[in-house]
């Protein structure tokens, strides 16, 4: 391989994210404008993302009777006020980044399912379609993402084929590719998410600003260079 | 090292490698907002 070929070579970021996780979707966008942010830059490269599994709270019921505040200070103990207030800060840095979530509308559920789907999704080359597909009906449009007939449904929206959406959740198929994920993450030492893993060596945690995920994409072009001349 | 090596007062030979502890992955910056189990810093 050539220095130009390496250096021009796609950087690759693995995401670890869940779909009931506010700060995995401000997270996209943020990492989504540091990319564009970065993309302007002279002599940048392009950039690869792979989203993997990350389950924050495997014990979720499919069908959880309540809203989002009830789930909070139900299974949390945090006070209802507590909770609102917590709920309406989130909303408002989503808002800045042109998300427009709707706690009252979200449906708390189980993320197993949109998981496997993740990977089905994948396979058929539609990941980072779904993946925004499932964040944007959780967060801002209030669709569950729970069950197997819902979830088919989003993924006809973009075109894969309802039926084997559904043979394929029925028979589980890509639960040991969600396992995969969620071992390779402990194996990293990845406790929360999203959770993002520049050319498998450099760790960023967290929603992070826009130039931040710059100047990491920025350096990890640098040291390539360095490395190559 | 042996028993014998310790009364003896003989240093033991350094047969077993010192492990060198590679960290999986260098973690950039501080933490930003995330959600770890079902908390999430808010």
């Amino acid at each position: 391989m050539t220095d130009i070929a390496a250096s021009s070579e796609a950087i690759k970021i693995d995401i670890w994210s869940d779909i009931a996780c506010p700060w995995c979707y401000i997270g996209k966008r943020k990492l989504e404008f540091g990319i564009e942010e970065y993309a302007s830059t002279e002599g940048s490269v392009p950039v690869e993302i792979e989203y993997h599994s990350f389950e924050l709270s495997p014990d979720t019921p499919v069908d959880f009777d309540g809203d989002e505040i009830e789930f909070l200070s139900g299974h949390k103990g945090i006070p209802a006020e507590q909770a609102s207030q917590m709920l309406e800060r989130v909303t408002g840095i989503a808002s800045s980044v042109g998300l427009d979530y709707d706690y009252d509308a979200l449906k708390h559920t189980n993320t197993v399912k949109a998981h496997e789907l993740m990977h089905y999704a994948k396979a058929h080359g539609l990941q980072l379609e779904m993946k925004e597909r499932l964040l944007k009906a959780y967060f801002v449009e209030g669709r569950h993402v729970g069950r197997i007939d819902d979830l088919a449904d989003l993924a006809a929206e973009l075109g894969l084929d309802r039926a084997d959406v559904v043979r394929s959740l029925e028979s589980g198929e890509n639960v040991a590719a969600v396992r995969a994920d969620q071992r390779q993450a402990q194996e990293l030492g990845i406790q929360g998410v999203p959770f993002f893993v520049f050319e498998g060596k450099y760790g960023v945690s967290g929603a992070q600003d826009p130039a931040t995920f710059a100047q990491v994409l920025a350096q990890v072009a640098g040291e390539r260079v360095e490395v190559g001349s | 090292m042996t028993a014998t090596d310790a009364r003896a007062g003989v240093p033991a030979p350094a047969t077993t490698p010192v492990p060198t502890v590679t960290p999986l992955l260098t973690v950039l910056g501080a933490p930003g907002a995330s959600c770890e189990g079902d908390s999430c810093s808010f």
